[in-house]
């Protein structure tokens, strides 16, 4: 979690993936290019102002308008509009090989849900707000969103694409280094959007299969814990696999416990920011739609929260 | 009217000993060492060391493992501060040094309890200890920002989240007590901070992963808050 | 020389005349342009008040928005601070930019536009002043109610772009949202009136001999500012109007699971959003243009560059909407041709600033005010210009958009483009309607401020938004180092707000209105006609302008002019007139009567406001009750015009004679009409497209339309609709009853056949809440009925007229209008009901 993003060197000049890495390469080009004909404009605008009267006279004519303004500008562009085509067509999850992993991500207001498919698109596992990927290998997202309009954006690891309500999108992500990416809803959606965020964790390729044989089982958790997370409201909205607990309006905690972030994205998991969130999400993060809990006792609160960060 | 606080002192004793032996055995004869030194203690602090043996002899594993992680870098650290262990048995081996009416205090020995009756019956004055070193404190907050102890208080200089599920916890280096009950002394707080339920039962915070170091590192940084 | 209409362009040679005129004729021109007095400042219709209104109240909004924005910034400081709420925070965003773009940007220009160009063109007022003075009103009232929801906690919080599903009323389902679209009603009232005002102005009212190639350049820029307007704000006329019934009454346009698409509303809003920044940009670059010539004091170098860039912007922004929507997932064809034409605007703009350039470089170089903001101006916008060009490249878009990358881009462009350019013209233009110039010492420092506080704001945003900070948000998370910029950004900020406010001091000590003459006077020695000495009337006499900058060249002109040595040196009815000239060689054609003073527009603006108002906050019976009121005043006001005067034909000058009545294609009404009629008719085509993209993209949500054959007898009665208006036109001679009869025909064809076509489609079993299909089919319709409506009091107030005996004959306007209206209802209806038929036809 530390390590998903110190804001320096900026996420778009720190890609780790071959879906950001050559546009990295774009920005960089456009950033310095920008830059000289910045300082060429204010070279022009210098000289019109003290220029010698031969250079003046060079830049006040219609000849000069037309070659900076025009040719200059033109030849430019159209070298930058060949290579930007170029880039968005291999880029574009148009290019599809079958070989990637399939998740399907919808967008809800302020969470993420994650569905991983096998390659015929079935569901086979539950999650959300983390993607786990294995390093090296292409993933294949189809973004949909259940309410309004989100924007799913990994920056390290691509652009971002929207989720839009009765659409499919897809976006081609890669990491090429274990680590923690961060990522966010770049498209407003109203409430705490501020506050939606997502994390990508890219294993190394055994470590990744651990991690998905560790996913596989159900819950066999029991306990007041979960009698209390039984009856006190919370399986309306939750899922815990192997329990009763089967609401749908609300992230799958089958396995929270491992989760790496509470709150989509944005707080570290432990027993202690669990309670805090059962107890008061709302001043955690306002407006989300899960409700402080202020009816537990102490004891209860930490039954309850203990029991969660046991669902590893 | 002397029992809940000597008394508390008692428990208190088991339960440092506990936790910062890691080792259930160790934890318990230290505890029972302290119950045979706070005479009034007693009653109280071998209930709660009765309760509590069976969870050390299990719960600490956690703690354990935590300490293993972080013990040689524990170990340097700790010289500086004294044993601290022993420091803590016997209850608390300083306290500040002065109050309103320039009662000098040094406590020493395992006469905690009445010491703190008697500094309680000198002068309500707050109690402040000398401040930890400027780099365990700063360890200390971002630890605390780290493990997101924002979730449930108000802490001064962590911007978020500012939870209200327990108290704030602006100047708790001028706060007397922890969670109402506890003296605020550095070992104790470390000590609460990484396992509450353990020194206070009914408590709603739990017991949080975190090295003894980062437990007192977070300790030192709450208790330099002082306004 | 070749001639346009007819006139003889050796007429012109006559002036100046010889000899003094006769003693009176100036008082009474004085007399019929006379000042108002106490209430009577609501009730003017003289752009030289109703430009200074609306600048004023534009500035106003400019302020308040600021405001909004330093909070913003404030809120932003630091990570994960409190100062405005969440909930506040989104209200506070979404009314900055719905504001900034709405209340303040657009306004201002028409503002400028209103103030200005009767005074460039030599014309005594805009040709329908009564219209810009009910926009204004609609947009002051409205603007400043809209404003007021934020102090109420029920301001819009949905963006300024609004986008559904957010805004639906699932998801939005207070009155917030409803105020937005209340506070657009208000700006496309106004938007389109000024649109009408400034395009038969600028082709219509020029001084004689002022043609095309001669209008300064900021008739040029409003022009096609206007175009533009009539172009692009049908788009979000409909989107709103859309929105708001979807909200109301449940139909599905934008609703995904019921046959919508939210991304009609993208399209719909970014075919208006995209081009609204030319349309902002592009006056404030014709200000530019003008002040660059002065500030040089040399004629503006590449004049006809600079025009074909403003048409060449105007045209290609409306292929660059979908740059808005590089990350919804269109196909890369798709995003390659809205790439290719964003980075083509921006040559336009290159050739812009390249001229400004070379006319700085040929002219003396001079930094006072105006000149400062110039070059401020000319280095910002350059800045946003290459950020743009950046974020045109689809793969870095999808990094960039929606971040603070965006915001920062989108401030360099505007304010670069917009607010430097304005605040460079009122240190230009402040002298022509204030006793004193503004300060120039103080200008250095408010310069200083407002350039670095800009850069030091923006610059870090750019940093902020590729460290992967989204827009919009109301806080961000420590630890992410966002810290820094955004600290820096918030100093900048209050540092410009420092300018602005130091600007604010400056007008209070040096602004001291004086719109009947009196003012500073050519402080900075421009060439353009608004420097001659004018007084509410505008000139004594209408110059023949035979170059681009007449009073460079004559210097002997200003004296002539003032003397009446020109056209029109006097009222030759009586009245208020002006002369209207022909679109391209501006050569005279009739004398216009102008419409003075009248409360009537004010009333109907206020009732215009308590309609939108009383409906958002659902107090129904006072909002039709307004609603009426409106319409009422409205009829009032109009009923006073369209009178020919006794006198058919009058002298204009040197004894060259023009009518003072006149009908048909060449009057400025017609020309008005049609205008209104090409706005109404991309409402209309907007809405056949939304039916249309939905067909495409929610086929499965399609029901089989009902039998093309029941369309027959709709289309007959359209048919006969059509012919009865036509014919009422033809037949005026014969008497001014029989044609109000067939323009009622018309309107009572016309409502059958719509009731008809109505009924099919009932008959058919869609309803409008059940799908995306039968909500636009029932828009189409409601669009319809309220042309046919419209229709409706339109052929009553002629047949009233000629009851009344106020129809003129052979010909007479109000009548041609109607039937212009009327003519098109019948087609637009006829088109509705074969266009819903066609889509989902097994």
């Amino acid at each position: 979690m530390t390590s998903a993003g110190s804001g320096w060197p900026p996420a778009v000049f720190d890609p780790a993936g071959p879906y950001s890495e050559p546009v990295t390469t774009l920005a960089w080009a456009l950033l310095l290019g920008g830059t000289a004909v910045l300082l060429v404009v204010l070279a022009a605008l210098w000289a019109a102002l003290f220029g010698s009267a031969k250079l003046k006279a060079r830049l006040g004519g219609e000849r000069a308008i037309w070659i900076l303004g025009f040719a200059f500008p033109a030849v430019v562009l159209t070298g930058l509009l060949v290579w930007g085509l170029m880039l968005t067509s291999s880029l574009s999850a148009t290019r599809v090989t079958g070989q990637e992993m399939r998740v399907k991500i919808i967008g809800e207001m302020w969470w993420w849900r994650v569905h991983y498919q096998d390659a015929e698109g079935r569901e086979t596992l539950r999650d959300a707000n983390e993607l786990h990927i294995p390093v090296g290998t292409p993933v294949l997202l189809e973004l949909e969103a259940a309410d309004v309009i989100h924007s799913f954006w990994v920056p390290r690891l691509g652009g971002k694409m929207d989720m839009i309500p009765g659409r499919t999108n897809r976006l081609l992500i890669q990491a090429d280094k274990p680590g923690i990416y961060k990522g966010q809803c770049a498209e407003y959606c109203g409430g705490p959007h501020a506050l939606m965020g997502f994390i990508v964790v890219a294993h190394a390729p055994a470590d990744f299969a651990r991690w998905r044989a560790s996913r596989l089982p159900a819950s066999e958790g029991e306990g007041p814990g979960l009698s209390l997370f039984l009856s006190s409201g919370c399986a309306a909205c939750h899922t815990i696999r192997g329990t009763p607990a089967n609401g749908l309006a609300g992230p799958d905690l089958t396995h929270v416990g491992s989760r790496q972030t509470l709150g989509a994205g944005i707080l570290p998991n432990n027993p202690g920011t669990m309670a805090g969130w059962i107890a008061d999400a709302q001043a955690i993060k306002p407006g989300n739609r899960m409700p402080a809990y202020h009816q537990f006792s102490g004891e209860e609160l930490r039954a309850v929260s203990d029991y969660l960060v046991t669902l590893k | 009217m002397l029992a809940p606080p000597v008394g508390i002192i008692g428990e208190l004793a088991v339960k440092i000993a506990g936790v910062e032996a890691g080792e259930a055995r160790a934890g318990l004869a230290v505890a029972f060492a302290a119950e045979t030194m706070t005479g009034e203690a007693s009653r109280l602090g071998a209930r709660v060391a009765a309760a509590e043996r069976q969870r050390f002899a299990g719960g600490a594993k956690a703690v354990v493992m935590g300490r293993r992680v972080a013990s040689h870098q524990r170990e340097e650290e700790e010289k500086g501060s004294g044993a601290h262990l022993a420091g803590t048995i016997v209850g608390v081996r300083w306290f500040p040094k002065r109050d309103a009416r320039g009662c000098r205090m040094i406590w020493k020995g395992g006469f905690a309890g009445s010491m703190l009756l008697m500094l309680t019956a000198c002068d309500p004055a707050p109690i402040e200890p000398p401040l930890a070193d400027a780099a365990a404190i700063a360890r200390g907050k971002a630890a605390a920002a780290r493990l997101g102890c924002g979730a449930c208080h108000d802490m001064p200089g962590i911007d978020w989240p500012k939870g209200q599920v327990g108290p704030p916890l602006a100047a708790f280096g001028k706060r007397g007590l922890i969670a109402g009950q506890l003296p605020n002394d550095l070992p104790l707080l470390a000590v609460f901070i990484r396992d509450a339920p353990a020194v206070v039962p009914g408590s709603a915070m739990p017991a949080i992963p975190m090295t003894a170091r980062e437990a007192r590192d977070i300790a030192a940084w709450l208790q330099s808050l002082r306004d | 020389m070749r001639s346009e209409t007819g006139f003889d362009p050796a007429l012109y040679d006559r002036f100046p005349t010889k000899g003094r005129r006769p003693k009176g004729e100036e008082d009474a021109l004085r007399r019929i342009w006379c000042k108002p007095k106490g209430w009577e400042y609501l009730t003017v219709v003289n752009n030289n008040y109703v430009g200074i209104y609306y600048l004023g109240t534009a500035f106003l909004f400019f302020l308040m928005a600021g405001v909004l924005a330093l909070l913003m910034r404030a809120q932003l400081a630091a990570p994960m601070l409190e100062i405005l709420p969440q909930g506040t925070y989104n209200q506070v965003f979404t009314m900055h930019g719905t504001v900034m773009m709405f209340l303040f940007a657009v306004p201002a220009v028409e503002a400028a536009g209103v103030l200005l160009l009767p005074q460039m063109l030599a014309a005594r007022d805009l040709p329908f002043p009564r219209l810009s003075a009910y926009a204004f009103w609609a947009y002051a009232v409205g603007g400043l109610c809209f404003f007021a929801s934020i102090f109420v906690g029920l301001a819009p919080d949905g963006g300024w772009f609004m986008y559904p599903p957010l805004t639906s009323k699932a998801f939005s389902p207070g009155i917030n949202t409803d105020f937005w679209l209340l506070g657009i009603g208000f700006i496309e009232i106004s938007a389109i009136a000024g649109a009408i005002e400034i395009i038969v102005g600028v082709l219509r009212t020029r001084a004689p001999g002022m043609s095309l190639d001669k209008m300064p350049i900021f008739a040029w820029s409003m022009l096609v500012f206007a175009v533009m307007i009539v172009i692009a704000f049908p788009s979000i006329i409909l989107g709103t109007l859309l929105l708001e019934i979807e909200r109301a009454l449940g139909w599905p346009f934008f609703d995904a699971t019921r046959g919508g698409d939210p991304m009609l509303w993208q399209h719909l809003f970014w075919f208006f959003g995209h081009p609204e920044v030319y349309i902002i940009f592009l006056p404030a670059a014709g200000m530019m243009s003008m002040i660059v010539a002065a500030v040089a004091r040399e004629e503006l170098v590449g004049y006809r560059l600079i025009v074909l860039a403003m048409l060449a912007t105007g045209f290609i922004s409306f292929g660059v909407w979908a740059h808005h929507m590089f990350t919804t997932g269109m196909p890369p064809m798709t995003t390659g041709f809205f790439s290719a034409a964003s980075m083509a605007v921006s040559v336009p703009a290159g050739l812009q600033v390249f001229s400004w350039i070379a006319t700085l470089a040929i002219g003396k170089r001079s930094f006072n005010a105006p000149g400062l903001f110039v070059l401020g101006s000319i280095t910002i916008f350059v800045t946003g210009g290459l950020t743009g060009v950046m974020v045109a490249m689809v793969p870095f878009d999808w990094q960039a958009h929606d971040s603070y990358f965006i915001v920062a881009h989108l401030h360099y462009v505007l304010i670069g483009g917009m607010v430097f350019p304005l605040f460079a013209a009122f240190y230009y233009w402040i002298p022509m309607v204030s006793r004193r110039a503004l300060s120039e010492p103080l200008a250095k420092w408010i310069f200083g401020l407002m350039f670095s506080g800009m850069n030091i704001a923006f610059l870090p945003m750019h940093l902020a938004g590729l460290q992967g900070m989204p827009r919009r948000v109301y806080t961000y998370l420590p630890g992410q180092g966002l810290e820094l910029p955004n600290l820096i950004s918030t100093i900048g900020a209050f540092m410009l707000a420092a300018g602005v406010l130091l600007f604010l001091i400056d007008l209070a000590r040096n602004f001291r209105l004086a719109p009947g003459g009196g003012n500073a006077g050519n402080v900075y020695d421009g060439g353009t006609l608004e420097w001659l000495p004018s007084e509410l009337y505008s000139t004594r006499s209408i110059p023949v302008v035979r170059r681009r900058e007449p009073l460079r060249d004559d210097p002997k002109l200003a004296d002539d002019v003032a003397a009446g040595r020109y056209f029109l040196p006097r009222s030759a009815t009586g009245l208020r007139e002006t002369i209207v000239t022909s679109p391209l060689l501006a050569e005279p054609q009739y004398l216009q009567i102008m419409p003075g003073p009248s409360a009537w527009p004010f009333a109907a603006a206020v009732f215009t406001a308590g309609f939108f108002l009383a409906l958002t906050v659902q107090a129904y019976m006072f909002g039709w009750v307004s609603g009426v009121l409106a319409v009422a005043s409205v009829l009032r006001w109009l009923w006073e015009t369209d009178r020919p005067v006794e006198q058919a034909q009058v002298d204009i000058g040197a004894g060259i004679m023009v009518p003072t009545y006149v009908t048909g294609p060449s009057s400025h009404g017609w020309w008005a009409m049609v205008i209104l009629l090409v706005v109404m008719a991309m409402i209309f085509i907007m809405a056949l497209f939304s039916l249309a993209f939905l067909w495409s993209n929610q086929p499965g949500f399609w029901t089989p339309p009902p039998k093309i054959g029941a369309a027959l007898p709709v289309a007959l009665l359209y048919g006969t609709a059509l012919v009865a208006a036509l014919a009422a036109r033809r037949l005026l001679p014969r008497g001014a009853g029989r044609s109000a009869g067939l323009l009622l025909l018309s309107v009572l064809a016309a409502g059958v056949a719509l009731w008809l076509d109505w009924s099919s489609w009932r008959a058919s079993g869609l309803v409008p809440q059940a799908s995306g299909q039968g909500a636009t089919i029932y828009a189409l319709q409601a669009l319809q009925a309220f042309a046919t409506g419209t229709g409706l009091l339109m052929a009553a107030f002629c047949a009233a007229r000629a009851l009344r005996g106020l129809v003129s004959l052979p010909r007479n306007n109000s009548v041609d209008l109607t039937m212009l209206f009327l003519a098109y209802t019948a087609v637009q209806g006829l088109v509705a009901a074969l266009f819903g038929r066609a889509f989902g036809m097994p």
